[in-house]
């Protein structure tokens, strides 16, 4: 009993001693990311690291008026884009994109009864992600139908974000794609995927 | 049917097709429950809602409805066969100004691997036109000798050499697997009866979850829906042996049904080594709650939703959506089981795109009662 009571309070001390650490570390970065974020305009010393590996369209984001849409087909943006305008996009199979931060990857399998199961995942190098989004689509290219995914984490402490969902596709083969996503480094720095990437899976 | 002991080890994905069967069968009376599409399915999806709770459906199916799971399951098949033919001939005709070379070099390559597992099937004419899936037109006393005639076109047209006893979908028991399997199946064997005596199992499995998925409403079917309710914040925990805790956050009421939102925890070595940049494709995972009912003896239907994974030093940290039907009504309380909690494991075949869901550990059992306003 006393065994118990111990190890339960050695259990409790140790969870706070963690928790403790993590304000502290958390308190800590966070004043010095804003001195840094000071000292970073100093010519030779770039205490803030800048990564930067391309930017597309927020596609999730894009106002629903005449004008946007007008812009978006002239520039074969998003769902007027040339490669997803009919089914397949021109490569077939791209699940992983890895830059300096990380990757992003996306698999689809076929989980059924017409039924996609869609994993995108956002993994850092960088340290700690605090939270992830993107946004993207799936095609049923036997049906030609289209369903937007916009999907973004709550606040998260991780290295490896991956994001399960079931969409319901109907049987065929089903293609999908993240144009962008994002996350935010655990020291402030953002990520951008450095291209999108696409998968497909045969939902039968 | 018989528990399930902690330490044991279970399918999750057969435990929570089995509770979605039982509650199909228990919910409030006048609850509208999506049909399965075509004659045949809906004869066995009505069997199964008439067998008593106590029968397992599995061995049931295998047992007392083993040709009519032989003849949907050919026909899951065929529709299968036809629609990856349909994709490997977009494939081929991809416009030659739009696809970069390596879009050809992937097709090819893509053609290749599957060459090993369906012969020339994928390089032969697709189908012309659209017709009605077989799933969705075979009945019990009519179409089966063209269905099997239609699976005897495809032997032949994947020009394979036959064999004895095709064993791929025994090692890796996936849809293209089977395919592989029916397509090596010798003239003199009755493809019919060579699933009921060797893949009868299999089947079995695929049948009743293309069933009662069918039963389902849409996954998205609460998307953007006005709520009913205010939300609930039970905060109710609970934990087994050190390895699995969950908290049930909040609840969304909708006109159609209900979304439990939670949180678990799993303590796992592949938490902390993802850390150090190895790549766990498919950790332990819990899937939620797999039997939800009523104070009034009513049940849901569960499915999964969401589920989002992450890995905190030595676990993997889950947040997971439950989507529940239909709407609470005048119940007063609910009850959330697992009975058992089964760690899903899944894996993927070493040519396919499906998940293979195999035996985890069972954790023992699980519940949680929330008030409701």
């Amino acid at each position: 009993m006393l065994y118990k009571y111990a190890l339960r309070t050695q259990g409790i001390a140790v969870v706070f001693f963690l928790l403790s650490v993590l304000i502290v570390s958390v308190a800590f970065f966070g004043t010095t990311r804003t001195a840094h974020a000071a000292a970073s305009s100093a010519p030779g010393n770039p205490m803030v690291a800048t990564i930067t590996v391309g930017m597309n369209i927020d596609c999730s984001s894009v106002p629903n008026t005449a004008q946007a849409q007008s812009i978006l087909q002239q520039k074969h943006l998003c769902q007027y884009a040339t490669s997803s305008r009919s089914g397949p996009s021109p490569d077939i199979v791209r699940g992983r994109v890895c830059g300096d931060c990380g990757c992003l990857i996306l698999n689809l399998f076929n989980a059924r009864g017409g039924y996609l199961q869609w994993n995108g995942e956002i993994t850092s190098t960088q340290g700690p992600i605090v939270n992830a989004s993107y946004a993207g689509s799936w095609t049923n290219n036997n049906l030609s139908t289209v369903g937007p995914v916009a999907r973004s984490s709550g606040l998260i402490f991780t290295s490896d974000w991956l994001d399960i969902a079931t969409f319901y596709t109907r049987a065929g083969t089903i293609y999908g794609r993240i144009d962008t996503a994002r996350d935010t480094l655990w020291w402030g720095g953002t990520c951008t995927n450095a291209d999108s990437v696409y998968n497909y899976a045969n939902v039968t | 049917m018989a528990g399930v002991a902690a330490s044991e080890t279970v399918n999750a994905d057969e435990i929570y097709w089995r509770n979605q069967l039982l509650a199909i069968r228990h919910l409030r009376p006048g609850t509208p429950v999506p049909q399965p599409r075509g004659p045949l399915a809906r004869q066995l999806f009505d069997d199964l809602l008439h067998l008593p709770d106590q029968h397992d459906p599995l061995p049931w199916l295998q047992r007392e409805r083993e040709p009519a799971i032989a003849l949907l399951m050919l026909s899951l098949i065929v529709d299968f066969a036809a629609q990856l033919q349909a994709g490997a001939q977009q494939l081929r005709s991809l416009p030659v100004e739009t696809a970069t070379p390596s879009a050809h070099e992937q097709s090819a390559s893509y053609l290749a691997s599957v060459a090993g597992l369906f012969g020339q099937l994928l390089t032969s004419p697709a189908p012309q036109g659209v017709s009605t899936p077989w799933g969705e037109r075979i009945t019990e006393t009519a179409g089966a000798d063209q269905l099997v005639a239609e699976m005897s076109h495809l032997q032949q047209q994947s020009k394979l050499q036959r064999e004895l006893s095709p064993n791929r979908s025994q090692s890796e028991p996936g849809f293209k697997q089977l395919l592989a399997d029916l397509l090596r199946v010798p003239d003199t064997v009755d493809l019919l009866r060579w699933l009921q005596s060797e893949r009868s199992e299999l089947s079995a499995r695929y049948v009743l979850e293309y069933l009662l998925r069918q039963a389902f409403p849409p996954v998205n079917a609460f998307d953007e829906k006005p709520y009913t309710r205010p939300s609930l914040f039970p905060k109710a925990h609970s934990h087994i042996t050190g390895r699995l805790s969950v908290s049930v956050d909040r609840i969304d009421f909708y006109e159609q049904g209900f979304a439990i939102h939670l949180h678990a925890r799993i303590s796992s070595q592949d938490a902390w080594r993802t850390l150090k940049r190895s790549t766990a494709v498919f950790p332990p995972q819990w899937q939620g709650f797999t039997s939800i009912s009523d104070d009034l003896g009513h049940s849901y239907l569960t499915q999964l939703a969401r589920c989002e994974r992450s890995n905190q030093l030595w676990w993997w940290r889950e947040q997971l959506t439950l989507h529940c039907y239909p709407a609470v009504g005048e119940a007063h309380e609910l009850l959330l089981k697992s009975q058992p909690t089964a760690l899903a494991l899944y894996r993927v075949p070493r040519l396919g795109d499906e998940i293979i869901s195999v035996p985890g550990p069972s954790l023992g059992e699980m519940r949680v009662r929330v008030p409701l306003p």
